[in-house]
């Protein structure tokens, strides 16, 4: 199906889906691969082996093994994405399940986001819990995450001078629960930070650091409460 | 029922990091009603039901190099309907466990597979003499047993009586429940260390 100009397609199954301008499909949607170049919005739920989007894409749910978006991308259901790549704002009403996430720009999930990687560069916002093996965030602006769960985490704030950054404030991390097996933090805000190997960096105000292996804290960091439960 | 364990001190008792964890909880090996959240000093933190959150975390430290995580999953499906007219093959169960049971080789259905597993894991348990797992053993193949049965030896005073029972059992003070098996757990059992490879 290949799309010029602005049409709506009903529900269905297609072959592959390639979209210059603007298409609306009203309802379910399956299909090989779909490039759209411009702005597509699918009423219910789209299922694709490639989804491939330059502008904006609106859906209820995307089932896919690859979702790369450039733009705008709205999902009101759930993302389950083996590789998600998303360069822009990206928001998800419900939760986000897959391998490998990695987003730059401004990203919001309202559920929970359970993933094996997680990259991020720029702002984040998750209601639930990031539960991944890797989680790497540079921060742009304030972000929140209410529950940062894994093996390797790393938080730390964007290297100034970078296009992106221009004229953006202080990166900054709120969040109320980090556990991990290496943790290595900066300019983080959290309740609670669990974890074997502990670094607390530059710019982190943490009231409670529990550590069973080693921990560093940055002179420039408050930290209220300490306890090696190692033995 | 109220025996609850932090998730600091699991990972301490299994030996397990939260790495490890928070991969299983992804996986689905550790199902989402087993969290807890309870408000402590520092907020919420996640407990969960010691018995259960032990024995899963110990079968999946066991069974993890052998196999996928994903092939675990189902092995721990509970729910997922095990057909009672399966005809099982008897050579997965060792020789000894015959001598127990009259059964036609020919036909393992569910219910007798079960019977087997019990066999096993009361002998090997330790705390039974040969003559309650006879006794047991002797209830159980002229029962219609039932997917939410318990299984139990309870003991007074030195002597062994056997129960098979759906819901709750209280014994008096003097008893003790000395082996105990729920039917689901053997139905477990019998896919991790029978039916597996």
């Amino acid at each position: 199906m290949k799309i010029s100009g602005s049409s709506v397609l009903t529900a269905g199954t297609y072959d592959d889906i390639n979209v210059s301008g603007k298409a609306v499909i009203e309802g379910d949607a399956a299909a090989a691969n779909v490039a759209v170049s411009g702005s597509m919005v699918v009423k219910g739920a789209l299922r694709a082996d490639t989804v491939s989007v330059q502008g904006k894409m609106v859906a209820g749910d995307i089932v896919a093994d690859e979702l790369k978006t450039n733009g705008k991308t709205s999902v009101t259901g759930d993302v389950t994405v083996k590789n998600h790549h998303n360069n822009g704002k990206l928001t998800i009403d419900g939760n986000c399940y897959g391998d490998v996430f990695g987003v730059s720009g401004k990203t919001s999930i309202s559920g929970n986001c359970e993933v094996e990687q997680f990259t991020s560069n720029g702002q984040v916002h998750i209601d639930g819990l990031l539960n991944a093996d890797e989680i790497t965030l540079q921060l742009i602006n304030e972000s929140f995450i209410r529950e940062l769960g894994g093996n390797h985490i790393i938080v730390k704030k964007k290297a100034s001078g970078g296009l992106f950054n221009f004229g953006s404030q202080e990166g900054m991390l709120t969040s109320e629960l980090i556990e991990g097996d290496d943790i290595t933090l900066e300019h983080v805000t959290a309740n609670v930070v669990r974890g074997r190997h502990v670094t607390i960096g530059t710019g982190c105000h943490i009231d409670l650091v529990e550590y069973s292996g080693s921990i560093d804290i940055d002179g420039r960091s408050t930290v209220k409460e300490q306890l090696n439960t190692g033995m | 029922m109220d025996d609850l364990i932090s998730k600091k001190e699991l990972l301490k008792v299994c030996d397990i990091s939260y790495g490890q964890l928070y991969r299983w909880k992804r996986k689905k090996l550790i199902p989402e009603e087993w969290f807890i959240r309870k408000s402590t000093y520092t907020g919420q933190e996640a407990f969960f039901p010691r018995a259960l959150i032990v024995k899963r975390i110990e079968q999946i430290k066991a069974l993890k190099d052998e196999h996928s995580l994903d092939d675990l999953v189902t092995l721990f499906n509970e729910g997922e309907p095990v057909e009672t007219t399966d005809n099982f093959d008897a050579a997965v169960f060792p020789d000894y466990l015959w001598e127990y049971v009259s059964f036609d080789r020919n036909s393992v259905t569910l219910d007798k597979s079960v019977i087997l597993v019990f066999i096993d894991e009361a002998l090997s348990s330790g705390q039974l003499t040969e003559q309650e797992v006879t006794d047991a053993v002797a209830v159980l193949t002229t029962i219609d047993l039932k997917q939410d049965m318990s299984l139990m030896v309870v003991r007074k005073r030195g002597i062994g009586l056997f129960i098979a029972a759906e819901g709750n059992v209280c014994v008096d003070q003097q008893s003790t429940i000395v082996f105990e098996r729920r039917y689901q757990e053997l139905v477990t059992q019998l896919k991790i260390n029978y039916l597996r490879g």
